[in-house]
């Protein structure tokens, strides 16, 4: 029976049964303990058990201290090649045309883009590497700038997924599971922890211009089960962030508010009749979005940043909707003190001329993802900010299609694949976890999907396994039945 | 085979018989004792005589075959000596007196003159025999065995106490590597394995392990424990021998150890036995690493909850409603770090009207408050007067404010500062400088100020611990 229904009959046969015993029950206990008033307590348990559903109850405060108090996380959708930006394996360009070792190889299962090759050459990565900062991390020429930063970050090489296609890898990392209708971690948290700035929204998505044709459903930001108005708030990539948010000419703040009045009247009523929560969602919309008008154009405007900052995230910064203006908005959102900020950059799926796509992605996405874990950082925000770079999963080191420097491709690899994470008690100057010679298998520390996202409620005061919200008689976390907090990491 | 061995094998074949046997006894003397009653409301002393005699001499001759039975166990050793001692003369008293009572039931038991002595006589076995039974339970199944699990109220109006004995709740291990492995590990595995048979309740083969001097003493057959040498340990020899075998210990019947179990065992006599040296002071061996890893942290990292400041362990008074409700009005966001604490992040985030005279009210939530956002609110160094009352305090942001140095002085009282944020504000190096005395201090962000190298110099030279951010000029 839904909860509709539930309430039209006020109470089931069920919830009749359940309350009279436990009320004829509490009844001859509260004689029994010379209980003062058990009518009192009777009333109570009765009505308890005809609301049924109060077990979903937001966290409020978190479990214990954070050490985050909020996320900025930068999706690098389509799945950056490991090899060719932080995990550095000479024996790659040694091996450079030969058959990847079936030992290496396995039983793991290929794409069926290039389970039907007649081979499996290892293809040379298109960069070179250096080593950098105090802990002698080894970064690609593609990467400077997060290579300039390698002393402020955490390197994790020994990431792995189940999911060896796009879209149901992406939601297997946003929402734990590779199926949609989960609830994004964003939306856990917002449900979770609620909002530190009542005038914005705590789940904020910005997915950025010039990347690739690869698409992004918005399934990846969805609230899923929990109420509507902890869905990711997509700011679009245009001037006006928030769409029809200022007010139409003629059209007074006063007015505004006047209606907004009104329409919360009305739906209060219906709320008593029908007792459907996504009425109280819908309240929420409204009064959020009365708020933004005077919040979010504020953010939107950059005239105050001086031109040194805008140089730090590059050229594109002045762009509205390029990842680099994302980022310096994120930064922004972050002063504001706005939860969850998820940024998506597409464009890191390369199946083919993979030299020149690489080298496109990280122009448009290395220096500005590095600006602002700088600008951060010196803002004394990074302390309490998480900043996670990563995408759904990694490449193979064996070539897709022609072994040419120009046309070489690779492709999907779930097996292993490198994430940085920064600020937010993660150590920082730290490379976790180590892969083969062909950055195929993982030797040493694994991280799975569900442990990084064990890990980042951790760090923001929550115990993933004590985070349920119950829908449809099961009771869901983001880690479904597995994660661990990966404890080497954690500063 | 001498006779010796022979009479000894016999008797310790008969001792074990000693628990069935000893129910007859106990059996035929309470049918005795009914059988009396039964006489006696039937006002006809006469009246069973000749039963009640049959049940009495019955009852005397299962006694001594019991107290014989009981002599023979009690030579295998094991049992509590003081319990043995008075369970053994109750045993032979209640045999003793059965037998009189036999004697005077046969002779006088017509007599009205003898009726009282006997019956006190009858009343005494019948007691002796509950605490002779009651005691040789206990020598059996523990001394409280009876009273573990007593359901309460019974067991609080008895005055028993919650089950406390040698056994040793395994305390959950956070991290293993600060875990001690004696303790913590090893412990209660012979808490739960080993304490039946080789504690204070009982000590069989005369060994104790509930101690740890009795442990190393060992057993009848000498020390069971080589510290450095686990293949020469006979506690590891007996965990190793083959079920069948009689000395294979713990025996067929009993809760065995795990295989992992075995190995910690045998890990921590080779590293020497140590019974207060940390996990991570001892050197893991291959073998080892992954029954370790188990136990939830196979990382080195312990740093996470050191890092947090003491603040957080402390739980002040709750905060005062009215003094959150006033700030709240304000539109301030006062909310607890985490569940169950009092203790408050507090933030001007859209209060940019946020002023000295309204800075007053955060004196009133003084211990409560240890986050503070003031950043781009109009306080000045006036207020910092105020910010300076909240002893708890760990971090402070008051970025984009027109605090200056003056204001840093009225801060030198935040014994518990963690991070200051004082980006965009008019603070100089004489304010930074300051800072240098905060004993909790560790971050300092003083980007866009007026603030020099020089300064941040000056401060880290005073003191090395605070880790200066100007940011990027």
């Amino acid at each position: 029976m839904d909860d509709l229904q539930k309430f039209a009959f006020e109470k089931s046969r069920r919830d009749f049964l359940r309350g009279s015993a436990l009320g004829l029950g509490s009844i001859a206990l509260g004689t029994m303990l010379g209980c003062k008033n058990p009518g009192e307590q009777v009333v109570k348990q009765v009505l308890a058990s005809a609301a049924g559903g109060d077990e979903n109850q937001p966290l409020v405060n978190p479990h214990f201290v954070p050490k985050a108090k909020r996320v900025i996380y930068m999706f690098q959708s389509g799945g950056p090649s490991q090899m060719e930006l932080f995990d550095y394996k000479p024996k790659l360009y040694q091996m450079h045309g030969q058959e990847i070792p079936a030992s290496v190889l396995g039983t793991a299962r290929v794409s069926g883009m290039t389970s039907n090759q007649n081979g499996f050459p290892l293809a040379a990565p298109a960069a070179t590497f250096k080593q950098y900062g105090a802990n002698g991390a080894y970064f690609s020429d593609l990467v400077p700038h997060t290579a300039g930063i390698v002393d402020d970050i955490c390197v994790v090489k020994s990431m792995f997924t189940e999911q060896i296609n796009h879209e149901p890898a992406v939601i297997f990392t946003q929402t734990g599971n590779q199926l949609s209708g989960r609830p994004s971690i964003g939306s856990w948290i917002s449900y979770g922890l609620g909002s530190l700035n009542n005038n914005l929204p705590s789940f904020i998505v910005m997915v950025s211009k010039g990347g690739g044709d690869q698409p992004i459903s918005n399934l990846a930001w969805s609230n899923g089960f929990l109420p509507s108005h902890h869905q990711g708030v997509q700011f679009m990539s245009g001037k006006d962030p928030v769409l029809y948010l200022s007010s139409p000419d003629g059209v007074e703040k006063v007015d505004r508010r006047r209606a907004l009045n009104f329409i919360r009247e009305f739906n209060l009523l219906q709320k008593d009749k029908w007792q459907d929560p996504e009425i109280d969602s819908r309240l929420n919309q409204y009064e959020m979005a009365y708020r933004m008008q005077m919040a979010v154009p504020e953010i939107a405007d950059l005239s105050n940043e001086p031109q040194h900052i805008l140089d730090m995230y590059g050229p594109d910064v002045k762009t509205p909707g390029s990842y680099a203006y994302n980022c310096l908005m994120a930064r922004r959102l972050a002063e504001k003190d706005v939860r969850f900020i998820q940024l998506y950059h597409l464009g890191w799926d390369h199946h083919g001329r993979l030299s020149s796509g690489i080298q496109k992605a990280t122009r448009q996405t290395d220096q500005a993802s590095a600006a602002l874990v700088k600008d951060l950082k010196q803002r004394g925000l990074l302390d309490d900010t998480l900043v996670v770079w990563g995408g759904e999963f990694g490449r193979t080191s064996f070539c897709q299609g022609k072994l040419t420097q120009e046309e070489f491709g690779r492709d999907h690899h779930p097996g292993a694949y490198t994430i940085w994470m920064a600020g937010g008690g993660v150590k920082n100057g730290m490379v976790y976890g180590e892969t083969d010679d062909f950055a195929h298998n993982i030797v040493k520390d694994k991280v799975h999907v569900h442990d990084f996202q064990a890990t980042m409620l951790h760090l923001m005061g929550i115990d993933h396994e004590k985070f349920t919200y119950k829908s449809q008689g099961r009771r869901y976390r983001l880690t479904d039945v597995a994660g661990e907090v990966v404890k080497g990491i954690l500063a | 085979m001498p006779l010796l061995n022979i009479v000894q094998d016999w008797m310790n074949y008969l001792g074990h018989f000693h628990p069935v046997v000893v129910h007859l006894p106990i059996g035929i003397l309470f049918v005795a004792f009914i059988l009396e009653i039964v006489a006696w409301k039937q006002k006809q002393p006469g009246l069973l005589k000749h039963a009640i005699e049959i049940c009495l001499i019955a009852g005397f001759f299962g006694a001594v075959i019991s107290c014989l039975f009981g002599w023979f166990l009690s030579k295998e050793g094991g049992y509590e000596e003081k319990t043995l001692q008075l369970h053994q003369w109750m045993g032979i008293g209640v045999a003793l007196l059965s037998g009189i009572s036999w004697l005077v039931k046969k002779r006088y038991g017509l007599l009205n003159k003898a009726t009282k002595p006997y019956r006190i006589l009858l009343g005494s076995i019948f007691i002796l025999l509950i605490l002779t039974g009651h005691l040789g339970g206990n020598m059996t199944h523990g001394e409280d065995y009876l009273t573990a699990g007593m359901p309460q109220p019974f067991a609080g109006w008895l005055g028993i106490e919650e089950k406390k004995d040698s056994s040793v709740a395994p305390k959950p291990i956070t991290d293993v590597n600060e875990a001690v492995l004696y303790t913590d590990i090893i412990q209660p595995i012979f808490s739960a394995k080993c304490y039946d048979c080789h504690s204070s309740k009982k000590v069989k083969g005369s060994l104790r392990m509930d101690e740890e001097k009795l442990l190393f003493k060992g057993g009848k057959h000498g020390a069971v424990i080589q510290p450095g040498n686990a293949d020469a340990s006979e506690l590891m020899k007996r965990l190793l021998l083959p079920m069948e075998d009689d000395k294979r210990m713990p025996p067929k019947d009993q809760p065995q150890l795990t295989k992992e179990e075995i190995e910690l065992i045998g890990w921590w006599i080779r590293t020497g036995a140590d019974t207060k040296k940390k996990v991570k002071e001892l050197a893991a061996d291959e073998k080892i690493k992954p029954v370790l890893a188990s136990f939830g942290s196979g990382g080195a990292d312990t740093a996470s909850q050191e890092v947090l400041s003491k603040v957080f362990e402390l739980n002040p008074s709750e905060p005062g409603k009215d003094a959150v409700e006033k700030l709240r009005a304000l539109g301030m966001i006062v909310s607890p770090v985490a569940k169950e604490k009092h203790l408050l992040e507090v933030s001007a985030i859209n209060v940019p009207a946020f002023d000295n005279a309204k800075a007053a009210l955060l004196a009133e939530l003084a211990e409560n408050i240890v986050w503070l956002r003031l950043d781009n609110t109009a306080v000045t160094d006036e207020a910092m007067g105020q910010v300076g009352k909240l002893k708890n305090l760990v971090r402070l942001n008051i970025s984009g404010t027109v605090v200056s140095s003056a204001g840093m002085a009225s801060l030198q009282a935040l014994k518990n500062l963690e991070y200051i944020n004082i980006v965009n504000t008019e603070v100089d190096d004489r304010g930074l400088l300051v800072l240098a005395s905060l004993p909790a201090l560790k971050n300092v962000y003083c980007w866009n100020t007026a603030v020099s190298a020089v300064g941040v110099e000056n401060l880290k030279k005073k003191n090395p611990v605070i880790r200066v951010d100007a940011g990027d000029k």
